[in-house]
């Protein structure tokens, strides 16, 4: 296990460094991130302001699934274009590593979006409204516990895609029924943090959902995964 | 590949299906006694639910079989697993017709999103209808069988979650003040004739489960043999 998790580590690593050099996938989630913010503000813009509040509560999480697909689209694609993936099933690791690593990187993108997204949807939506906004504490928790979640089936189901024909139009369809009961847990909790409803059992499920695909990713992964 | 024979089309599960389904048909209709809250309209209850859970059972066939295959690598079960999940998809599409019917003639609207089973089969419906596109778009072989059943597990948990969070959604997101007549008010007739249908419901399945299965072998023996006429060689 301990052998797991440094390869786990140093996969992370890798896909992080490349990133922090390139910078390229960062800017594109960041850019269509704020993009579909300010779609969404001209979108909710006829609605009455109690109304705004709650639908930004929902669009939120929209927009954070869609941009870690963007995110995902690109996940397996240098190993699959340059032949990397051959070296990594060729070398003595621990396969379920691989999965790990890139759902770790997707993870720490996630959260590195969040921390611009978070505030502009105040901004955008809740920032001199009369309606109650959402806990931030509750949001910020819930979005940190979807991001294992988003990362961690996301990156079981494009490994899958990145095996297939035409994976990028693929992806999307694999993914978003996947992770449909985090957006329901999760809205769930944004909307009952604003109506000052109990929040557990949302947060709960989020839990949840990041243990069970955690763990049926983790132990499939080994016998899923094709050359 | 075994030559084809009764046995092997499921003759029994037609025999069964042909019997029990016109004969609890009749039941619903003439023997049992309306809802005392939504009258004869709920009746659709006894097509609406056997379906489902035959969904359910085939849904959860094809999981079994995927992780089977990738125990056994065995091709049939790889084909075993897509056409469980073909009939599983086939039969929620049903619940996806029924569900809105039902909720139509007793709540008045087509779709209610705080209505529990039939969000959950909304959300696998999708779910499994990105199977086949997976399937489909990698060539035949150990490859398209190994994904597709990677794909099919992840089902497993997704049934669950997608119930826990409809419930959640249920309470927190849809309010519904809807009060629901089950429960222990359900007679002896209604019983029997819900078993019946249930049964029929799924000797049906396992029908068209060899059915399809069968050709899907006589297909793959055909390529075999055409190939072979052409002189190409065969595994």
């Amino acid at each position: 296990v301990s052998g797991f998790w440094r390869t786990t580590w140093l996969l992370a690593r890798k896909d992080l460094l490349l990133e922090a050099r390139s910078r390229e996938l960062t800017l594109a989630m960041g850019l269509f991130a704020l993009a579909s913010l300010v779609l969404a503000q001209y979108a909710t813009g006829a609605a009455a302001e109690a109304d705004r509040a709650l639908l930004a509560s929902g669009l939120v999480w929209l927009v954070v699934l869609f941009t870690a697909m963007l995110g995902l689209q690109r996940s397996f694609a240098a190993e699959r274009d340059e032949g990397l993936f051959d070296a990594l099933l060729l070398a003595p690791l621990d396969r379920s590593a691989i999965w790990a690593g890139k759902a770790v990187a997707l993870t720490a993108l996630l959260l590195l979006i969040e921390i611009v997204l978070v505030p502009l949807t105040w901004l955008f939506f809740f920032e001199g409204s009369t309606a109650a906004a959402p806990s931030l504490v509750t949001l910020c928790a819930a979005l940190a516990l979807a991001n294992l979640g988003v990362a961690g089936a996301g990156s079981f189901v494009a490994s899958l895609a990145s095996a297939a024909r035409q994976r990028e139009v693929l992806l999307p369809v694999l993914f978003l029924p996947a992770v449909t009961p985090l957006l329901i847990a999760g809205v769930a909790a944004t909307v009952g943090s604003a109506q000052g409803e109990p929040v557990t059992q949302p947060l709960l499920l989020l839990l949840v959902y990041d243990a069970v695909v955690g763990v049926l990713a983790w132990g499939a992964y080994d016998h899923v995964i094709t050359e | 590949v075994t030559p084809l024979n009764l046995r092997s089309l499921g003759a029994l599960p037609v025999a069964i299906a042909g019997t029990l389904i016109p004969f609890a048909l009749l039941l619903v209709v003439f023997w049992v006694p309306d809802d005392a809250d939504q009258g004869f309209s709920q009746r659709i209850f006894y097509l609406h639910v056997p379906v489902a859970l035959v969904s359910y059972l085939f849904l959860g066939l094809g999981a079994w079989y995927a992780v089977r295959y990738l125990r056994t690598r065995d091709p049939i079960d790889d084909l075993r697993s897509y056409v469980a999940i073909h009939q599983g998809v086939i039969f929620g599409s049903y619940v996806l017709l029924t569900g809105p019917i039902w909720a139509k003639v007793s709540w008045g609207q087509w779709w209610d999103w705080g209505d529990r089973q039939l969000n959950v089969f909304l959300i696998l419906f999708l779910f499994y209808s990105a199977y086949f596109m997976l399937r489909f778009s990698v060539d035949a072989g150990p490859r398209r069988a190994t994904l597709s059943a990677g794909y099919a597990l992840l089902g497993i948990g997704l049934v669950p979650l997608s119930f826990l969070a409809v419930r959640i959604a249920e309470t927190v997101i849809h309010p519904t003040p809807l009060i629901r007549a089950d429960g222990p008010q359900i007679e002896a007739s209604m019983l029997v004739t819900f078993g019946l249908m249930l049964a029929g419901a799924a000797a049906l399945g396992f029908a068209l489960f060899s059915v399809e299965l069968r050709g899907k072998l006589i297909d793959e023996r055909m390529r075999r043999l055409r190939r072979r006429l052409r002189g190409e060689a065969v595994l």
